[in-house]
């Protein structure tokens, strides 16, 4: 497979204040990355990068191209939806697509219609006359007409009703996700992409904690809800996290194989949010 | 080409009511103003410059008494038959000029509306769209800075102007096909006292040219707005006023000298050569105008602006 993005040493700092570290990493071609990080981690700051829009220090690759020239090339390829509501309250939704259709080669203008026919969107109004939610799927139809080899959402849902939610990551894996193009999803709502997922980031305070795709989650990690007799044993293997759960402790064990775990407890894989609760607070107590 | 197109369809879209609706309710009203004052109201103007108005019959109950009897009141139309009378019997020298300086005051409200129409578009241009954050949404599209920006100036220095000559021309023919009606009212020939003099198609081509010739010669201070627009983070108007405001002090105090303020206030007005009148305007001024240093100066300074607002919208971190 091949690298969509490569980034290598990308520092960024805002006044004095180092946003990214020496961070590094790689997306593969056809995956859905997470990148989970709680405020202030970074998140944006790593997906701006790769977009071109802001300047960085190190090197980075997007689709072979260095973001920090020839943004509208890339963006030929490229398509992100950010964290705050951008789309032109002035403009009116025919009018948006119109638009989109007048300057992207590769808009699918039928397919937008299609899509937006299956919402309550009123084509007419303008964008400043919508819901929140209305605005997200306005911008969602735009985005997944619009044939791109990269695809980057930066805390798409915030704000969003649970449903509205929902429908966004159903149609996202449903409607567009092919295989072939590549998605990265950044937010701090963990639980509602855990099941999208190939590939999992974690950022914090401007590092990289965690890197692992979702396959391998479940062979590096596992959660054990230790017998009471057991939990001097266990904590002999050295838990990276452990917690209260129901009157049991319950540790997370990460690379211990798996035979000598099976014996003091139940077995289960971690949910994203419970390992990134362990890293996270494992990486502050260090 | 077509991306393009789409960019100053855009433009359009957003800034319709100062493009389109606000050129065009002020010709619409000068035509009001002009058909009421020429035919529904009698507006009587006495030689003292005291007026009274009267509408259809009721002209006793507001009419001001006079002191002095002996005053001549006559109304608006009456005048302005009277002045068709003159140029009618005049040469076609003079009949050209006449109709040129009726043309030219009739344009005037447009012409004037039109620059700060493009002040202020100018101004905004690049400002508001970092103030409403939709400039994430413009720049994920394959859109580079240079195409937006000139969509930007295109639409400001071609698009309006064209669409306030077209309220201009207009504007032009009603108030000719009014007098048209006096013409006839005052048994003169309607061409050849009207019309044929007021050459329209050349007046018309004046206009354009006259425009065009003033956006070179302040090129520099619309590139001025347009930096300050790219680069203000909070009131865009106080900067594109104050720092040349700040600079002009400066430099009195400082130097002693007024270069700059004199190079900003000619650039201000019409280039010194160029006559706002058809009837005079010639290729001469303009070769004229174009051979100057000045001109090039200033365009080497507009388009430093300008690479400036270009870089600033490439580079800045869009929050």
């Amino acid at each position: 497979m091949s690298s969509v993005v490569r980034a290598r040493n990308v520092s960024k700092s805002y006044s004095g204040f180092a946003a990214l570290r020496n961070v590094n990493f790689d997306i593969q071609k056809g995956s859905i990355v997470g990148l989970i990080g709680p405020n202030g981690a970074g998140k944006t700051t790593t997906l701006k990068s790769l977009l071109g829009l802001c300047n960085f220090e190190g090197e980075l690759e997007v689709l072979g191209r260095d973001p920090r020239h020839g943004r509208h090339h890339l963006m030929e390829r490229v398509c992100f939806i950010a964290d705050v509501g951008i789309l032109p309250g002035w403009m009116k939704v025919n009018q948006v697509v119109e638009f989109v259709k007048g300057v992207h080669p590769r808009f699918n203008e039928k397919r937008a219609w299609e899509l937006l026919d299956t919402t309550s969107i009123p084509f007419n109004k303008k964008i400043k006359n919508l819901s929140k939610g209305m605005i997200t799927q306005l911008h969602l139809a735009l985005v997944m007409s619009i044939n791109v080899e990269l695809l980057v959402l930066d805390e798409p849902t915030l704000g969003l009703d649970i449903l509205y939610r929902k429908e966004f990551y159903d149609r996202l894996l449903n409607d567009y996700f092919d295989g072939e193009r590549s998605i990265i999803i950044s937010t701090h709502q963990v639980e509602e992409i855990e099941a999208l997922l190939s590939h999992l980031l974690f950022i914090d305070k401007g590092e990289i904690v965690l890197d692992s795709p979702m396959a391998e989650l479940a062979d590096r990690y596992i959660e054990v809800l230790v017998n009471g007799d057991d939990v001097e044993t266990a904590l002999q293997l050295n838990p990276i996290y452990e917690r209260e759960m129901l009157g049991r402790k319950g540790m997370l064990f990460k690379d211990v194989e798996r035979d000598k775990l099976v014996d003091l407890g139940e077995l289960h894989v971690p949910s994203i949010s419970d390992l990134f609760v362990a890293i996270m607070k494992g990486d502050r107590t260090q | 080409m077509s991306q393009f197109t789409t960019l100053l369809k855009r433009e359009f879209w957003e800034h319709r009511s100062i493009f389109l609706f606000v050129p065009v309710a002020i010709s619409v009203f000068l035509v009001l103003m002009m058909a009421l004052s020429l035919f529904v109201v009698n507006m009587e103007v006495r030689e003292d410059a005291n007026m009274t108005i009267s509408i259809g019959g009721d002209r006793h109950e507001t009419r001001v008494e006079l002191e002095d009897d002996t005053q001549v009141i006559r109304s608006m139309r009456d005048i302005y038959i009277a002045k068709i009378r003159e140029i009618a019997a005049s040469d076609r020298e003079y009949r050209v000029a006449q109709i040129n300086r009726f043309l030219i005051a009739v344009s005037g409200p447009v012409k004037i509306v039109l620059m700060f129409v493009i002040f202020f578009y100018l101004l905004g241009s690049l400002y508001e769209e970092r103030k409403n954050r939709s400039i994430l949404f413009w720049k994920s599209m394959p859109v580079s800075d240079f195409s937006a920006i000139c969509s930007k100036l295109t639409s400001a220095l071609v698009v309006a102007p064209l669409i306030a000559l077209a309220c201009i021309a207009f504007t032009e023919i009603c108030a000719l096909l009014m007098a048209s009606v006096l013409a006839a009212m005052a048994d003169t020939e309607i061409w050849a006292v009207i019309w044929s003099p007021a050459n329209l198609f050349s007046h018309w081509g004046f206009l354009a040219a006259f425009f065009a010739m003033q956006v070179i010669w302040s090129w520099p201070l619309f590139g001025w707005i347009l930096f300050v627009s790219a680069f203000s983070r909070a009131i865009p108007l106080m900067w594109v006023v104050g720092v040349p405001i700040a600079v002009f002090i400066a430099e009195k105090i400082l130097f002693s000298v007024g270069w700059f303020g004199e190079f900003v206030a000619r650039h201000m007005k019409p280039y010194g050569g160029l006559s706002v009148s058809a009837a005079n305007m010639d290729a001469l001024q303009i070769v004229d105008m174009l051979s100057d240093v000045d001109l090039w100066v200033g365009v080497l300074i507009g388009i430093l602006f300008l690479y400036g607002a270009i870089w600033k919208r490439g580079s800045s971190d869009a929050t």
